[in-house]
Parts: C-alpha cells; structure tokens; sequence
C-alpha cells in the first residue's frame, strides 16, 4: 500500500496555479475576441460598423436568420470585444443578443 | 435647345457626377440592400447608408432617421397620416403646396380632423408668428407648413414658428422643398420633421424624397410591407427607418442624391442662392417697364423665383410662346391653389421662372427678350 505524504506547499502551489488558470479562462469567456452582436437593422448595423472603425476596431456585418423575429442582421467583433461593446451601448446602439463566434 | 428655367419644379440639368454615380450604381450596386448576405447586397446596403450619412450631416441629423422617400409628397403625407389626431387640429399657412393641403383636406373631410390655415401671404415675421401663437394650442396634434413659397417665393420664418409650437407641445414638419439646397435647415432648430425633395435644390434625381425625423416624433408608417429584417412577425420592425421604408427603395436615386449634396456643399448654399437671386432681379429689373403683370415682391429673404403674366394673354399661352422660343417656364396654378387664391391669381395662374446653378446672366436677359418681344407683339 503506498503512502500518500501531503505536501501543503505542493498542494497550495497547484490550487494557486489551477485559480490562476481559471481566472484566465473566466477572463477568456468575458473577454471574447470575436463576438456576434444581433442587430435589429442593416442601418443599425452599418452605423455600428463605422463607430467601431473609427475607435479601431475591426468588425463584419453578416446576414443571420435568427434575429428578432427571424432574419436580422449581426455584427461579427474581432479584437477588444468588451470596449466594442461598450462604444455601442455609450453610442445608444441597441443590441438585442450576444454569442461567441462559433469556431471554424 | 431649350434653355430650363423650370427648376422649382425639378432641377436640369444635374451635376455630371450625379448622373455617373447613378450608371455605376445601375452597373455595380445591383444587389438589393438590406435583404440578403451576399456581397452586393451588402455593398449595396452600405452605399445607402452614406447617402443617408451624407443627409443626416447635412440637416444635422441622425442617420438612422434619415428616411428615403419618393419625392417630397410622400414624406408629407407620412407626416400628415402619420400624425393626425381625430377631433384635433392641424395648423398651415395659406401659401400651401397640394402635397400638404391635399392630405389636410383628405384627414379634414374623412377623419375629423380640423384645419386651420393661417393667412400669411405678404404679412412681416412677427404677424405671421403672432398669427401662429394665436392658434396654435392643444387641440393641435400637427402644425406643417412651407418654408417657402413654391409661387410667391415668401420665406416664412420657420425657426420662430417652430419655437412657438415647441412652447405649446404641438409637432411642426416642415416643407423644405424650395429651400434644401438654397438656405440651411436644421433637424430641431427649425423642425420636429423636415420634408424634402431630393430632385430640387439638392440636385438629385427625381423619384427623390427624404423624411428627416429628430426621433421623437414618429409618425404612423404610411404603408406596410417588407423591410428585410423581423419578416417573420406580422408587426413591422418600429423603428426609423426600416418603419417607414416598406420595400425596395430607389438605389441609383438615393446614392445620385448623395453626389447632388456633394455638389451642392461644394458650391455652398449661400454662393447657389446668391447666383439664383441675382438672375431673379436681373429678369425683375429688366422686365419691370414691360408689358407683364408682375407678382413677385423684393422681400428681404425670398426664394429665387419670379412670377408674372402676359397682359394680352392667358399664362398657358405665354408659356407655349415662350417654349416655342426655347424658354421652359412653368405656367398654371403650380399645385399650389392657396397660394394663388392668396395673389387673385385663380383661376389662371402665372409664369414662373425659376432659375438654377447652371442658368447664366446671357441665358437670363434672353429670356427677358423673349419677353418683351410677346408682350409688345402678342405672340
């Protein structure tokens, strides 16, 4: 029968690094790097487009089919998504849903 | 050739950049906007929005309130349907185009609706927003009137009257289409609404029309159908402009009216006014001893148009003369009735000249001769 001695440094040392590794995954999940936002119109879309370009920010307008009420329009952020996202909402830009892009 | 004197009407000829513009739009932006994903819908889709960008700067709006219409009729009569309260009021002056009386009339006549309209036809600023504060109340649910006058040339001081209705909580639109493109007009400096053609002073193409909405007054949409978005409910998306775009909207016209804007701004509105103005007083000075009835007064702020009749003839006749001539004025009543009901000029109606950008002094003092030579010889 083996022994199994308790390292407390061991065993504190891995805890602190699984937190750390958690917190980065939990930040990864906040801070998404591509996020598609619902946008109730292509006018709405294409106004949010320019904001965010002209904050430096990369964006793509897409069709979707699940909109508010079936088709719409989604706003495809690659970069700083959570500053993205608050440029829109300061800018009165309504956003009706948030989902990660999916990955290729 | 014919020398177009017929510009409050519709402007012609149009900048060249218009006209190219709307052959590359019919050559490369052919996808329909705002209602598929492919490339040249979406190339598409964001031409339209930098013409309603380039509108929204222009009238200091927003522009997802930017809302295209065909001309100036449609735009008022969203505002007017769109607006009107059974049982309440609706304020215009007396100098009212058809595309504002017509639909005033029609909610008067079929839904109980009241209309007053405000003589203001040769009164000074402060008479006519006097008159406005005396009827203006509660019962009104809309005050629309023009900013000028498409047969007297009358500007009417809108700033004030808008101050007056936003005192008294009432909606005011504005009939811009005399004046975009000759005098600045601001979304919530001078109107709740503004209404304007885009064929006109912006030297757009016709089939034209913008609904400027500060986005607070929102009118009932005027028609239903699909906007491209939220197709599954049967309740339209409400919001500006998709509300009120119901259907393919005009994409050589709209991105043709970004270019006429463009031309306009580069020429300055001031500088267009300016030029038209001088080729009215030229045409006033020139023809004041003629054998003509002249309407037009030199009032202080006027828009650039000039009326007037033959003595020995009906105004129909003096135009076909003038048009066998190579002159294109308008004669008749100009869908504007009030008006001439304002001037005694009903039945008949008058000669209108009304210049553009592109008319010059030659082309003016021609005309003056072509004038002169039927009212001295009778044809």
């Amino acid at each position: 029968m083996s022994r199994f001695i308790f390292n407390k440094n061991l065993y504190v040392a891995k805890t602190n690094r699984r937190r750390k590794e958690g917190l980065i995954k939990l930040n990864r999940v906040l801070k998404l790097d591509c996020v598609l936002l619902d946008i109730s119109s292509i006018t709405i879309a294409e106004k949010a487009k320019r904001i965010l370009k002209s904050n430096g920010i990369r964006s793509e307008i897409r069709r979707t089919g699940k909109g508010l009420d079936g088709c719409g329009y989604q706003l495809k952020i690659m970069g700083d998504t959570l500053k993205a996202r608050a440029l829109l909402s300061s800018s009165g830009v309504s956003i009706h849903g948030v989902s990660p892009c999916k990955k290729q | 050739m014919i020398i177009y004197f017929d510009n409050a009407a519709t402007t012609y000829p149009k900048p060249e950049i218009v006209s190219r513009a709307m052959l590359k739009a019919n050559l490369i932006y052919g996808g329909n906007p705002g209602r598929s994903g492919h490339k040249l819908s979406m190339k598409t889709a964001e031409q339209i929005y930098l013409t309603r960008e380039a509108v929204a700067e222009f009238f200091g709006a927003q522009p997802e309130n930017v809302v295209f219409t065909n001309n100036c009729t449609s735009a008022l009569n969203t505002v007017i349907h769109g607006l009107y309260e059974k049982g309440k009021t609706i304020v215009t002056s007396n100098l009212e185009h058809n595309s504002v009386s017509r639909p005033v009339y029609n909610v008067s006549k079929n839904r109980g609706v009241n209309w007053i309209q405000l003589d203001v036809y040769d009164k000074t600023d402060d008479e006519i927003v006097d008159n406005f504060y005396r009827n203006v109340g509660s019962d009104c649910c809309l005050v629309v009137c023009t900013h000028a006058s498409n047969v007297t040339g009358q500007v009417l001081p809108i700033e004030r009257i808008y101050n007056v209705c936003k005192a008294k909580g009432v909606p005011f639109a504005v009939d811009v289409a005399q004046t975009a493109g000759v005098f600045p007009v601001k979304i919530n400096l001078h109107a709740d609404i503004i209404c304007a053609a885009g064929h006109k002073g912006l030297y757009g193409p016709m089939g034209t029309g913008i609904l400027i909405l500060n986005g607070e007054v929102l009118p009932r949409a005027l028609i239903q159908g699909g906007t491209g978005s939220s197709s599954i409910s049967f309740e339209p998306l409400n919001v500006p402009p998709d509300y009120y775009e119901a259907g393919t909207v005009n994409v050589p016209g709209i991105i043709g009216l970004r270019y006429g804007i463009k031309f306009v701004k580069s020429r300055g509105l001031a500088n267009i006014l300016k030029h038209e103005l001088q080729l009215c007083k030229l045409v006033y000075d020139n023809l004041a001893e003629a054998n003509i009835e002249i309407y037009t007064k030199q009032y202080a702020k006027c828009a650039p148009i000039f009326l007037f009749n033959f003595k020995n003839m009906s105004c129909m006749d003096g135009t076909k003369l003038l048009s066998d001539r190579g002159f294109a004025v308008r004669g008749g009543i100009h869908c504007a009735p009030m008006a001439h009901r304002a001037l005694g000029t009903l039945p008949e109606g008058a000669i209108r000249f009304a210049p553009s950008i592109f008319n010059t002094r030659r082309q003016a003092l021609d005309f003056c001769k072509a004038v002169r030579n039927i009212s001295d010889n009778g044809k």
